[in-house]
C-alpha cells in the first residue's frame, strides 16, 4: 500500500485528541457539595461497567473516525493485480496522474476540407477523458517546437480540461516531442506518486519525432519511473501538402531600378506526387510579377526557382512566393521583406600615385563599384567619390554610406574616431592594404577584424582561394559553380591576417573568403550598426590577377552590398523570434511603433528604443503570427524596418515516422489508423490501480452517524 | 423588634433571623386559618373526654356517627380540652442538611417547619421542647407552654448550623428514654444514613405511646439529580469526592432514591408513624398545610 499525500498522516496524532479534549472538560468540572452520595455511589458501581464499556466503544469509534478521516486524506492505494485489459474504472484507479501531450504544431492546421486534424485530437482528447477512471487528474501540455504547459498541475476538473482544449489552436511552428515529454516527466517528478500515464495526441509527423536521442532518453525515464505512454493519432495520411520552404533574395538592400534575384524552393512535403505546380512571386501583395510551373515533385522532392524582380521605388518592399492553396495553408506562402534604395554614395581613398594613373590602388576597384560607361556614370545607382587620402577628412563622411581604403597610409587619429564613429551608425567601411609592408601604429588597426602580418616574400608560391561551399553570403554566390568560380584566382602575394577576438559575439570578426592554405583573404566584421571588410591583398594586378578576372565586379558588389545591409533589418525571421535591429542613435529612449500582420490602420506602440549590447537597438518579440511586420518611430509614417516571419519550413514535411519509433517509446503495438489501440501486454495494467479514499471515507460517514447514534443513545439517563 | 416585609420572607438570607421565622411561621398558620376558618390545633387535642347528648345549637360536625348509625340517638364527642401535650421538636443539624440546590438548604427549610410548627402549638397553649442534633452534640432545650418564649425557641433555631456527620440514631436513642409522658415527637431530617438503625429508634418511642412524625426533607436536585456535563460532587459529611456523568445513570439514580424513600416510608407506616416526603421545591406552606388537613380527616 502506498499514499499519495503522505504528509497527511502526520494527522494521525489527532488520534489522542478524544483523550486530551476528555482531560480538558475534566478540567472544567462543575463541582457541586453534595449531600446524598450513598445513592451516587451505588448508582454509579451499579453501572461501572456498563458505562465503562460505553466509554469504550465512543473512545474507539471516535479514534478509528479520525484514523480513517486522515487515511483518506493521504490517499492510500494499493497496486492493482487485474489483468491486461481490465477496466480502468473497475478497478478504481481513480487516483491516476495523466498528462496530455497534444501536438498543436502547424502541421495539426491539416485539414479535409471540414475538420482539420487538431479537431480530431479534440475528439481523441474527449475519448480519452471519457474511459479516465474517476477522480482521475489531468494535466495538459501543449506541444510544437516548444513547450506551453496549458494546465500545469493535475486537475480533476474535467470541465476545465475540455474548456482549454477548446481554445486550444495550431500555431505555425515546428513540432519536437521530445522537450514536451521531458516536460511531462519534469511534472510528474514534483508530485506525489501515484499511477501515471502519459498520452501523446498528435499525427505521426517525422519531425516530432526526429530527436531520437533525447525520445530514447524520455522512454528510458519514462519506464524507470513506471510511467505508461500512449499515442494516439488521428487517421488517415496527407497525400499531398507543397510548400514554399525558402525565399531568399541576393541582396538585402536592393538598389531601385536595379535587378534583384530570389530565390525560391518549393517542397512537396506528403505521401503523393504532385505536378504542373504554379509558382509565383508577388511584390508589396500584387498581383503575381513572375511565375513558374513546375512539371512535377516526388514525395519528400524538393524544387528551386530564380526569379528576378526590378523595383521602381525606395524604400521596403515585401515580396511573397506562393504556392496553389493545398490541405495545410500555413506553408503555402512565403514573405521577405526587402529595402531598396534610391542610390549607395562610396567613398574611394586612395593613397599612392598621383591621380590618374592606372597604378592607383583605387583604379579597379572604382570600375567594379560602377561597372558601366563614363557616360552612364551620372545615372548609376551607385556614386562612386575618388579622392586621395591627403584629403580625407570626418567631413567627407557626409551622406556617405560606404568608404573604401584603398592603400590609405596611417590614418590621424582624428580620422581614425571619425571612421569609427561612421561605422558604427550604420556605415560600411572596406580596407584594401597597400603594396607594401605594414605600418605600425596605424591607429585604424583598432577596428579591423584581423590583424596584419608582413607581407609574404615576392618569391613565394602562388595560391588560390579555397574552393566551395562559402558560408559568408558575400562568397555563397560561388556555391553554385553556373556562377563562375574563384579557382581562376592567382594570389602571387598576400598580408597574412590574424582574426582579432572580440568581446561582443555580434561583432565577431568571420573569413568570408580564404585561401587553399586557410589563412584569410577577405574577413569581415559587423560593427555596431554597420559592418567592416578587410583584404589581405590591394586591389592591384601585381599581388593578384583577380581585379582583372570577371569575378571581380560582382565581389565588389556583393562587398558593397553586404556593407549596406549592417543597418538593416533582417529579411525574414522564425516565429517567436526577437528583432533586434540597431538603429539611429537619436532614437534613444523614444517608442516605437508596430503594424502587425494582417492589421490596418494605427501602428500600436510595442515599446522603447534601448541600449542593447551598448547600441541603440530596437527590440521586438512578439513575433508569434507569421507575415509582415512594419516598426516605426513614433513620429513618422515612414517604417524604419519591416520584416517578415515565416514558418518553420521543416514543419511542411508530413512524411510518417516508422511505427517502430512509436512503439518503442509506447511499448504499445503499432495501431490501424483511426483505431484506438488495445492494451499490449504487462505494461498497461501499471497505472490500473486502487485508490481506497473513497472507500475510507464512506467508512467514516458511517462511523460518524454511528457515533452520533451510540453518542445519543448512551447519553440517555439510565 | 421590627418584622420584616414580605420581600424579606422571599430572601433566604432573611431566614437566618429569628424574627423573619416567626413571621414566615406566622404567615403560615394565618394562611391555614384564613382557608379553614377554625384553628388545627384542635387536631392535636387527642385526649378523648366523653359523650354528651346533643343539643340545638351545637355544632353537627362533632356528633359522633357511630353512636347515631348504632343507636339512632345524637351525641357529640367531647375531648379533654384542659389536658395539655408535649411536641418534641428533633431537628437534624447534620453536614448534609447544608445542601441546597436552590434558595433554601434542607436546614432551612426544616428550620421553617419546626418554627411553623412550634408557632402553631404553643398557640394553642400546648407544650413544645426543641431538640437539635449535630455531629456528635445534641442539644436539648426544656419544654415550656408559654407563647412569650417563642421568640427565644427561634433564635435558637435560627442560631442552629449544619456540620459534621449524621448520627441520628443514636441521638434517637438516647433521647427516648427522657420522654415520660405521651407526647408526639416530630423529626425532621434527611436521614442520609443507616434508615434500618433510624427506624429501629422508632418501636421505643412509640412504647412510650409517643406519636412520631417523620418529616424527610429532601432537595429536589437529591432527588432528580438534575446535572447536565461531567460534575464533581464533594461530599458534605467528608465523604471522597465523586466525578462523574450524572446523565450516565440518572435514571438509576432516581430509581435508587425513590426505593429508599419507599422503603423508609414503608418502615415509619409499620411502626405507625407519619411519614412526610418534604421537598425544598415545594412551598413549606402547602407541605404542612398538605398534611395538617390528612390529620383532621384522620381525627374527625
Amino acid at each position: 500500500m502506498s499514499f499519495l499525500f503522505p504528509a497527511f498522516l502526520i494527522g494521525l496524532a489527532g488520534l489522542s485528541l478524544p483523550v486530551l479534549i476528555h482531560f480538558i472538560r475534566r478540567k472544567k468540572l462543575q463541582i457541586i457539595p453534595w449531600a446524598a452520595h450513598r445513592f451516587l455511589i451505588a448508582s454509579i458501581k451499579r453501572n461501572k461497567q456498563r458505562l465503562q464499556f460505553e466509554d469504550l466503544i465512543l473512545l474507539l469509534l471516535r479514534c478509528l473516525l479520525l484514523a480513517l478521516i486522515v487515511l483518506a486524506f493521504a490517499r492510500p492505494f494499493f497496486k492493482s493485480d487485474l489483468k491486461p485489459g481490465a477496466d480502468a474504472a473497475a478497478a478504481g484507479g481513480d487516483a491516476a496522474q495523466v498528462i496530455l501531450l497534444v501536438d498543436h504544431s502547424a502541421s495539426m492546421g491539416w485539414s479535409d476540407g471540414v475538420r482539420t486534424r487538431f479537431d480530431e485530437i479534440r475528439d481523441l482528447a474527449e475519448t480519452e477523458l471519457g474511459t479516465l477512471p474517476g477522480g482521475a487528474s489531468v494535466a495538459v501540455i501543449a506541444y510544437s517546437d516548444r513547450v506551453l504547459p496549458v494546465i500545469a498541475r493535475p486537475t480533476r476538473d474535467l470541465a476545465l480540461v475540455r474548456r482549454e482544449l477548446a481554445r486550444l489552436h495550431p500555431v505555425t511552428r515546428g513540432s519536437d516531442l521530445a522537450p514536451a515529454l521531458r516536460a511531462a516527466l519534469d511534472l510528474f517528478d514534483t508530485l506525489p506518486r501515484a499511477p501515471r500515464r502519459i498520452i501523446i495526441l498528435g499525427d505521426r509527423q517525422k519531425l516530432a519525432w526526429q530527436n531520437r536521442e533525447a525520445l530514447d532518453t524520455q522512454a528510458k525515464r519514462a519506464t524507470e519511473g513506471g510511467v505508461t505512454v500512449s499515442f494516439r493519432a488521428p487517421a488517415g495520411d496527407a497525400p499531398v501538402n507543397l510548400a514554399v520552404t525558402r525565399l531568399d533574395a541576393d541582396t538585402a538592400d536592393a538598389v531601385s531600378g536595379q535587378p534583384v534575384r530570389f530565390f525560391v524552393e518549393v517542397l512537396n512535403g506528403g505521401t503523393a506526387p504532385a505536378s504542373q505546380i504554379r509558382l509565383t512571386l508577388s511584390p508589396d501583395g500584387d498581383t503575381p510579377a513572375a511565375e513558374k510551373i513546375i512539371s512535377a515533385l516526388a514525395p519528400g522532392a524538393r524544387a528551386q526557382a530564380e526569379f528576378t524582380l526590378t523595383f521602381a521605388d525606395a524604400g521596403y518592399h515585401a515580396v511573397t512566393a506562393r504556392v496553389p492553396s493545398d490541405s495545410l495553408a500555413f506553408d503555402d506562402t512565403r514573405t521577405l521583406a526587402l529595402r531598396v534604395t534610391a542610390g549607395v554614395r562610396v567613398l574611394l581613398v586612395e593613397g599612392g600615385p598621383p591621380a590618374g594613373s592606372r597604378t592607383r590602388p583605387g583604379f579597379f576597384l572604382a570600375e567594379a563599384l560602377a561597372p558601366v560607361p563614363p557616360a552612364r556614370r551620372p545615372s548609376f545607382p551607385i556614386q562612386v567619390e575618388r579622392i586621395p587620402a591627403a584629403e580625407f577628412s570626418a567631413a567627407r563622411l557626409t551622406g556617405i554610406r560606404a568608404v573604401v581604403l584603398a592603400g590609405v597610409p596611417p590614418l590621424s587619429a582624428e580620422t581614425a574616431t571619425a571612421l569609427d564613429r561612421f561605422v558604427r551608425n550604420g556605415g560600411g567601411l572596406w580596407v584594401f592594404p597597400a603594396a607594401g609592408d605594414v605600418v605600425a601604429g596605424d591607429p585604424l588597426a583598432a577596428l579591423l577584424p584581423a590583424d596584419t602580418g608582413s607581407a609574404t616574400p615576392q618569391a613565394a608560391a602562388a595560391t588560390t582561394p579555397a574552393g566551395p561551399p562559402y558560408a559568408h553570403p558575400i562568397a555563397g554566390l560561388w556555391d553554385d559553380p553556373s556562377n563562375g568560380t574563384l579557382s581562376s584566382v592567382i594570389i602571387r602575394r598576400h598580408l597574412p591576417l590574424t582574426l582579432r577576438p572580440s568581446a561582443e559575439a555580434a561583432e565577431k570578426p568571420e573569413v568570408v573568403v580564404k585561401l587553399a592554405d586557410g589563412s584569410p583573404l577577405l574577413v569581415a566584421r559587423p560593427l555596431g550598426r554597420g559592418r567592416i571588410l578587410q583584404s589581405a591583398i590591394p586591389a592591384d594586378t601585381v599581388w593578384s590577377n583577380i581585379p582583372i578576372l570577371p569575378v571581380f565586379v560582382p565581389l565588389v558588389q556583393r562587398g558593397l552590398a553586404w556593407l549596406q545591409g549592417g543597418a538593416s533589418a533582417p529579411g525574414a525571421l522564425a516565429p517567436d523570434e526577437a528583432l533586434t535591429m540597431r538603429v539611429d542613435p537619436a532614437l534613444l529612449g523614444r517608442e516605437f511603433r508596430v503594424l502587425a500582420p494582417g492589421r490596418t490602420g494605427t501602428p500600436v506602440p510595442a515599446g522603447r528604443v534601448e541600449l542593447v549590447g551598448g547600441q541603440p537597438s530596437v527590440r521586438f518579440t512578439a513575433t508569434t503570427e507569421p507575415g509582415l511586420y512594419r516598426i516605426f518611430n513614433d513620429a513618422g509614417d515612414t517604417p524604419i524596418a519591416v520584416f517578415a516571419v515565416n514558418p518553420d519550413s521543416d514543419e511542411s514535411d508530413l512524411t510518417p515516422v516508422d511505427p517502430v519509433r512509436i512503439t518503442a517509446l509506447t511499448h504499445e503495438a503499432p495501431a490501424t489508423p483511426g483505431v484506438k489501440p488495445v492494451a499490449s501486454g504487462s505494461r498497461l495494467p501499471a497505472w490500473l490501480t486502487r485508490d481506497i479514499w473513497r472507500l475510507l471515507a464512506g467508512t467514516a460517514l458511517v462511523l460518524v452517524l454511528a457515533e452520533l447514534w451510540l453518542a445519543q443513545r448512551f447519553s440517555r439517563s439510565k | 423588634m421590627a418584622g420584616p416585609n414580605h420581600r424579606d420572607l422571599l430572601d433566604p438570607a432573611a431566614l437566618n433571623r429569628a424574627e423573619s421565622l416567626g413571621f414566615v411561621a406566622r404567615t403560615i398558620v394565618e394562611g391555614y386559618k384564613v382557608g379553614e376558618h377554625r384553628s388545627p390545633l384542635k387536631g392535636f387535642a387527642i385526649e378523648f373526654a366523653q359523650h354528651r347528648e346533643y343539643t340545638p345549637g351545637d355544632d353537627v360536625r362533632h356528633l359522633d356517627w357511630k353512636v347515631l348509625g348504632r343507636t339512632d340517638r345524637l351525641y357529640l364527642k367531647q375531648y379533654e380540652q384542659d389536658t395539655n401535650f408535649v411536641a418534641h421538636l428533633l431537628l437534624d443539624t447534620s453536614g448534609s442538611m447544608a445542601y441546597g440546590s436552590g434558595k433554601l438548604t434542607k436546614l432551612h427549610y426544616a428550620k421553617i417547619l419546626a418554627a411553623t410548627l412550634a408557632h402553631v402549638i404553643l398557640g394553642q397553649r400546648d407544650a413544645v421542647s426543641l431538640g437539635l442534633f449535630g455531629n456528635n452534640t445534641r442539644q436539648l432545650y426544656p419544654r415550656t407552654d408559654t407563647p412569650q418564649r417563642l421568640p427565644w425557641m427561634l433564635e435558637t433555631l435560627a442560631a442552629a448550623q449544619a456540620a459534621g456527620p449524621t448520627n441520628l440514631a443514636d441521638h434517637l436513642a438516647r433521647f427516648a428514654p427522657a420522654i415520660r409522658r405521651r407526647s408526639i415527637v416530630v423529626i425532621l431530617s434527611d436521614f442520609l444514613e443507616d434508615e434500618a438503625a433510624v427506624l429501629a429508634t422508632l418501636p421505643r418511642l412509640r412504647f412510650q405511646g409517643c406519636e412520631v412524625i417523620i418529616i424527610h426533607v429532601l432537595d429536589h436536585a437529591e432527588l432528580e439529580l438534575p446535572f447536565k456535563d461531567t460534575v464533581r460532587f464533594e461530599g458534605l459529611e467528608g465523604e471522597q469526592p465523586l466525578t462523574t456523568r450524572p446523565s450516565d445513570f440518572r435514571k438509576s439514580y432516581q430509581e435508587a432514591v425513590q426505593a429508599y424513600c419507599t422503603a423508609f416510608r414503608q418502615g415509619c407506616e409499620r411502626m405507625d408513624c407519619h411519614y412526610i416526603l418534604a421537598d425544598t421545591s415545594q412551598p413549606p406552606a402547602e407541605v404542612l398545610s398538605t398534611y395538617l388537613a390528612f390529620r383532621n380527616r384522620l381525627h374527625s
